[in-house]
């Protein structure tokens, strides 16, 4: 039913758009109760270490701009690569800073700092080129249901990329207002300037065939989390292409922002 | 990799009554070839969503897809599969090409969804299995899903994203805006791996320039009607 894949560009056997970053098995429901699903915004050091072996290299610089808990700056130092995290609340800029000192003490290799604000035309220093924004980003406010902070967000990251750079975004699974949340970064991304390239997937556990929970449920309950999605996007130097357009969702209010 | 300090030791669990987000690809046997993740996906709809008896709907992209050469693994080939896969697990499968047209023909003449779309309750079904190409979208808005299900039902829509030129290909919004103009909603998003996990275990590097990572699984969006859909995630309604 599903035809020749017409992807195109050269691919390899070690990229693969399933990331075998989960590290636990999974079975069916015990008595003692499940462990909170991965439902947050976060990154784990899977994950961010996944990411930046594959969208990065030694010596590049990698920016996260929503740092917690410090699993991306970790990460990056211990591979080489210099980081810089940004935590404008105190008690993650706290967090990630111990992350990152400990990293350094254990012998991390890159360079980092961690940044309580984005630097401004008052700041000593720009960033300087940075060639991999890593993130995560979690479900939308429901008091923003149109997602005009996520745009906000995910405009702002174009200034810190440089040109030819990769942002990484790597998306809670969740559903609501008709989309799931990794599609609604991807259509906010489009209206940004940002051009989506590719999605993948970065598993949260290790599924197991024998039991993924084959019972038939009694109700009707959305599916259990065990993978985050993850879209990679690049600067968008041709804001007004579009390879097809697109049919707004039903559900999803209306974006004040034109789609680029 | 990873080398930070570990997030946590604990064991995931699925939740009883609950579907795992990931389907993983079934390992290869000589009953069941490597290339049968979509025959596994399709049973595992059917068992999960479905009772002995019940009918379930295969509906097929309308185009040319027909068997070619003798040769197993095509597209038709898998469908086939899928179909007897449904009926060996005693559901009543029934096997129907969209219309090509966009609208669905007023009269009962020729191949398409006609009868469905006017005929009586016993005609619908509690699953609706598709799959649709990400590239040729178009016929799915003309499909009135909503009358091919029961009130209760499940429309399952077996695609992908690519990535072409540079550029995401995802349908998801154009699927979903179809299925919303029937009232149908999105309730899950799955993800079904096309290999065996342990061919994803080979150490990446980076990813030279120009370069996508290689595709290795579908997406299958479950819609319900609006009325089941819970809006709060992971809350069984």
């Amino acid at each position: 039913m599903t035809g020749a894949a017409p992807q195109t560009g050269r691919r390899d056997g070690r990229w693969v758009t399933v990331w075998p970053t989960g590290r636990h098995s999974i079975a069916t429901g015990q008595a003692s109760g499940p462990p909170p699903p991965p439902e947050g915004a976060a990154v784990s050091p899977a994950v961010a270490a996944h990411a930046i072996t594959v969208y990065s290299r030694p010596g590049d610089t990698i920016c996260d701009p929503d740092c917690e808990p410090g699993a991306v700056v970790t990460e990056a130092v211990h591979a080489r690569r210099h980081a810089v995290g940004i935590a404008t609340d105190p008690g993650r800029w706290e967090a990630a800073r111990a992350a990152l000192t400990r990293a350094k003490a254990r012998g991390a290799r890159g360079d980092g700092m961690i940044l309580d604000r984005l630097p401004d035309r008052e700041s000593w220093a720009g960033l300087g080129p940075v060639d991999l924004v890593l993130t995560a980003i979690g479900p939308p406010d429901p008091a923003d249901p149109a997602g005009n902070r996520l745009r906000e967000r995910l405009a702002i990251y174009r200034d810190l990329l440089r040109p030819g750079g990769h942002l990484v975004v790597i998306a809670a699974y969740h559903i609501a207002g008709g989309m799931d949340l990794a599609s609604q970064v991807a259509a906010a991304g489009r209206d940004t300037g940002w051009r989506p390239v590719q999605r993948a997937v970065a598993l949260t556990a290790v599924p197991n065939t024998r039991d993924l929970g084959i019972d038939r449920p009694t109700s009707r309950a959305r599916a259990y989390p065990v993978h985050q999605d993850i879209i990679v996007f690049r600067p968008d130097g041709r804001r007004a292409h579009d390879p097809r357009p697109l049919d707004p969702p039903p559900a999803r209010a209306t974006s004040p922002h034109p789609a680029a | 990799m990873p080398v930070s300090d570990p997030d946590r030791d604990s064991r995931a669990v699925v939740p009883a009554g609950r579907l795992a987000t990931v389907w993983p690809c079934p390992p290869g046997s000589p009953a069941r070839p490597p290339a049968g993740w979509l025959q596994a996906a399709v049973e595992r709809l059917v068992t999960t969503h479905t009772r002995p008896g019940d009918p379930v709907l295969l509906l097929i992209q309308p185009g040319p897809d027909a068997p070619a050469g003798g040769r197993r693994g095509t597209p038709a080939d898998r469908r086939a599969d899928a179909g007897w896969a449904v009926a060996r697990l005693g559901r009543r499968v029934q096997v129907r090409t969209a219309p090509a047209v966009r609208a669905v023909p007023p009269s009962g003449s020729g191949p398409g969804l006609d009868s469905a779309d006017e005929g009586p309750d016993n005609d619908r079904s509690p699953l609706v299995v598709t799959v649709v190409d990400p590239t040729r979208t178009g016929w799915v808005r003309g499909v009135p899903w909503a009358r091919l299900l029961t009130p209760d039902g499940l429309l399952a829509v077996i695609t992908r994203s690519d990535s072409v030129d540079g550029w995401l290909i995802d349908p998801t919004a154009e699927l979903t805006a179809a299925a919303g103009r029937h009232g149908l909603a999105l309730l899950d998003r799955f993800v079904v791996v096309e290999v065996p996990l342990n061919e994803l275990d080979q150490p990446p590097g980076p990813l030279p320039r120009a370069s996508v990572a290689r595709r290795v699984h579908s997406d299958l969006l479950l819609f319900a009607a609006h009325t089941a859909v819970s809006p709060m995630s992971g809350v069984p309604r």
